[in-house]
């Protein structure tokens, strides 16, 4: 019964995280007509804290096919931006992403967080043969990202940061998604194995069994 | 790996859990055996060792946040299914004094 229950316990998170792996890295696909961003969307600054924060904070955005051109509206207050953050995704959209690739026209970039809620995740960077770093950057959602996006409600975006500094006055960042029609196969299983875990619980109490009641016997005095 | 800038009380409850749980199964292992302190506190880091090892390989304590949370169905019955596997393995060790967990 402890064997079972380690080998459920470790077995069924490490045999979905396996899937996750091979299945992610198989799909090639480009999601066609996803939407990335929400109608509604919105990008905004975020600020290094200091007394002179500037008044005018408002970016102008172009969207063309993916592709986001991000440009402040009063570029002067470049020197003090951290991070630029793309707010406004659709659950729905991102239930079947495997892969989410964006290529930012920056060298800059510190790093790229995924957040969804009161968690982030960080993309990471793609480097070229010979070991440098390009301006790509890759996330691939697990399935306890996945559960957690379409469960959870709040804030879903993507947020690139930079040093104090290195923060360019416009942004263009093109945006590709990857993925397939899916069955939840991290919830099936890890579902399965919470029923067997409490089938074996059960099993383990000193009620149940072929021999039949297995616990300490009172012995009783004369 | 821990992820300690998104460091709360679920995460902390999750490898608590996780932690408690391998502890037990050590405790499987030493069935019999007098514990001192010193054993309950090697049993403790090696069990906190282990949960950590699963959780940067598996996301188990991912799950289980998940799980106490409440946000997803599979993985609250996936806590459950711990917990009552923990609390059988507590009990059966109180009622025998120490020699038998799980049968």
């Amino acid at each position: 019964m402890t064997m079972m229950a380690v080998i459920l316990i470790c077995a069924a998170p490490a045999l979905v995280s396996i899937i996750d792996d091979n299945h992610s890295a198989s799909i090639e696909t480009p999601i066609d007509g996803l939407i990335p961003l929400d109608e509604g969307y919105k990008v905004y600054l975020g600020f290094r804290v200091s007394p002179d924060e500037p008044e005018d904070k408002t970016v102008s955005v172009v969207n063309e096919d993916g592709t986001y051109i991000v440009a402040m509206d009063n570029p002067a207050t470049a020197p003090t931006v951290t991070y630029y953050t793309f707010d406004g995704f659709k659950k729905s959209a991102l239930s079947d992403v495997t892969k989410i690739v964006l290529t930012i026209d920056s060298d800059k970039v510190k790093s790229i967080r995924f957040i969804y809620g009161n968690t982030w995740k960080t993309f990471t960077n793609v480097v070229d043969a010979n070991g440098n770093s390009t301006n790509t950057w890759i996330f691939e959602p697990s399935s306890v990202d996945k559960a957690r996006i379409q469960s959870d409600v709040g804030f879903i975006g993507i947020r690139v940061l930079f040093a104090v500094g290195d923060a360019p006055a416009s942004l263009i960042m093109e945006y590709d998604t990857y993925g397939t029609t899916s069955i939840a196969y991290g919830e099936i299983i890890i579902g399965a194995t919470g029923v067997l875990l409490l089938i074996c619980a059960f099993l383990a109490t000193p009620w149940v069994g072929l021999s039949g009641y297995t616990g300490p016997v009172r012995k009783r005095r004369r | 790996m821990i992820d300690f800038a998104n460091l709360n009380i679920y995460s902390v409850v999750g490898a608590g859990l996780t932690t408690l749980f391998f502890a037990l199964l050590l405790l499987v292992a030493l069935k019999g055996k007098n514990i001192t302190l010193w054993h309950a506190l090697a049993i403790g880091a090696v069990a906190g060792f282990s949960a950590s090892i699963a959780q940067s390989y598996t996301q188990l304590v991912d799950w289980i946040i998940l799980g106490i949370t409440g946000i997803n169905t599979a993985a609250m019955l996936f806590v459950i299914g711990m917990i009552a596997m923990a609390v059988v393995m507590i009990f059966n060790l109180v009622t025998t004094r120490g020699r038998t967990m799980v049968r």
